[in-house]
């Protein structure tokens, strides 16, 4: 059973998808569903070897292209919707011990174009009005499979965070004539003390608001609104940031460090959206090596975050563990 | 990039991507960052904005 019902408290929709209480949960690597097939093996989600990158219809999906109808009746006090969109699963390698900060700068670069692919294909779905694409990865985020990969989740809506970010950013824009994200941006590379990275394209902050101890975003020079607006060499410089902010994230404690990574652009629904910046976010969970910062009473009761640490010391450490990835033909 | 899809046997699509193309240079160098820097200090204000302030 899967539908859409809309909270009338929050004004959002919350999808109830009950068949993924079956899905696979940490299989031992010798059963990993998204590892390939191997010769007399039991039969994975993928059947060939032979590849860079795999993207799949996701087997447990909270959202299909042709949904079932609701198992329930909605009331003008909750409405229902059938579940329709799409959720793909983003294979990062064959390799199952791999994660994407241990793959090369140019597999990175493989991926991005596969997102942009994707973006490209699941906007141009009428019943889509965003494409989210993003990776939970490590067991303190709860993911079920260890195998590298992200998730596309192709809405029918607008959701709710985004939702927020393009109503905040339209508002600035009406108030100053500018885009919000170019004038965080600008603000955090004139401070300086919360840049993390920086390369020709992308700048790597520990945002002044930062809701997590280590959370970097990641946001182009240039003024565009989705990955299909960035040129190759955009891809590139892209590719190197994310394999710089990963490396420092695993070398901050010398382990595989936990995050979940978020993309945000533009909706998909043919509006015109100008004046929003695309962007990525990171959400570690850890505050340090061993403790987790929990969504409590105050953050997931009242949507009120409490950092415990300052983001412009967050951000020295990040940034004294960065390596700096160039591409050669840029190097000055 | 090359994309090859194929159906799995319950309907769902999936799709192969391999690169074969050499595109220009893809060798990459690491380097340490070493301006660390712990130190990092706000930049000059452009004096533009300075005198917004007063």
């Amino acid at each position: 059973m899967s539908e859409l019902r809309w909270n009338p408290l929050l004004g959002e929709w919350v999808a109830t998808a009950t068949h993924r209480q079956e899905r696979t949960f940490l299989p031992p690597a010798d059963f990993c569903p998204l590892c390939p097939t191997k010769p007399g093996g039991f039969p994975t989600e993928v059947p060939e070897s032979d590849y860079d990158i795999v993207v799949f219809e996701n087997r447990f999906p909270s959202l299909r292209s042709a949904p079932p109808a609701p198992a329930v009746e909605g009331s003008e006090l909750y409405p229902v919707r059938p579940g329709q969109g799409v959720c793909e699963v983003v294979l990062y390698s064959p390799n199952h011990s791999s994660t994407l900060a241990s793959e090369p700068v140019e597999q990175i670069y493989k991926l991005v174009q596969v997102w942009t692919d994707r973006f490209r294909a699941l906007d141009a779905l009428s019943f889509v009005d965003y494409v989210f694409i993003f990776e939970n990865k490590g067991e303190a985020i709860g993911v079920t499979l260890h195998h590298p990969h992200g998730q596309i989740y192709a809405y029918p809506f607008i959701p709710p965070r985004v939702l927020t970010e393009l109503e905040q950013s339209i508002k600035h824009h009406q108030q100053t004539g500018r885009c919000l994200i170019c004038d965080i941006v600008n603000d955090e590379r004139r401070d300086g003390r919360r840049i993390v990275a920086e390369n020709a394209s992308f700048v790597a902050y520990v945002p002044f608001f930062a809701r997590y101890p280590y959370e970097v975003h990641i946001a182009p020079s240039r003024h565009l609104q989705a990955l299909s607006d960035m040129e190759d060499k955009e891809q590139r410089e892209l590719a190197a940031m994310l394999k710089m902010i990963l490396t420092a994230y695993d070398r901050l404690f010398n382990l595989s460090f936990p995050y979940m990574m978020v993309l945000h652009g533009r909706p998909s629904d043919g509006g015109d959206y100008d004046y929003y910046h695309f962007h990525i976010e990171f959400y570690p969970p850890l505050r340090t090596a061993t403790k987790l910062k929990y969504l409590a009473g105050s953050e997931t009761g009242a949507g009120m975050f409490i950092n415990d640490t300052l983001a412009e010391e967050k951000a020295a450490e990040l940034r004294g563990r960065v390596q700096r990835v160039v591409w050669a033909s840029e190097k000055g | 990039m090359e994309k090859r899809q194929i159906r799995m046997d319950d309907g769902r699509y999936l799709i192969f991507y391999t690169f074969t193309d050499k595109t220009s240079p893809l060798r990459v160098d690491v380097e340490e960052n070493r301006s660390d820097s712990a130190e990092r200090q706000p930049e000059a204000k452009p004096e533009a904005e300075e005198e917004r302030r007063v």
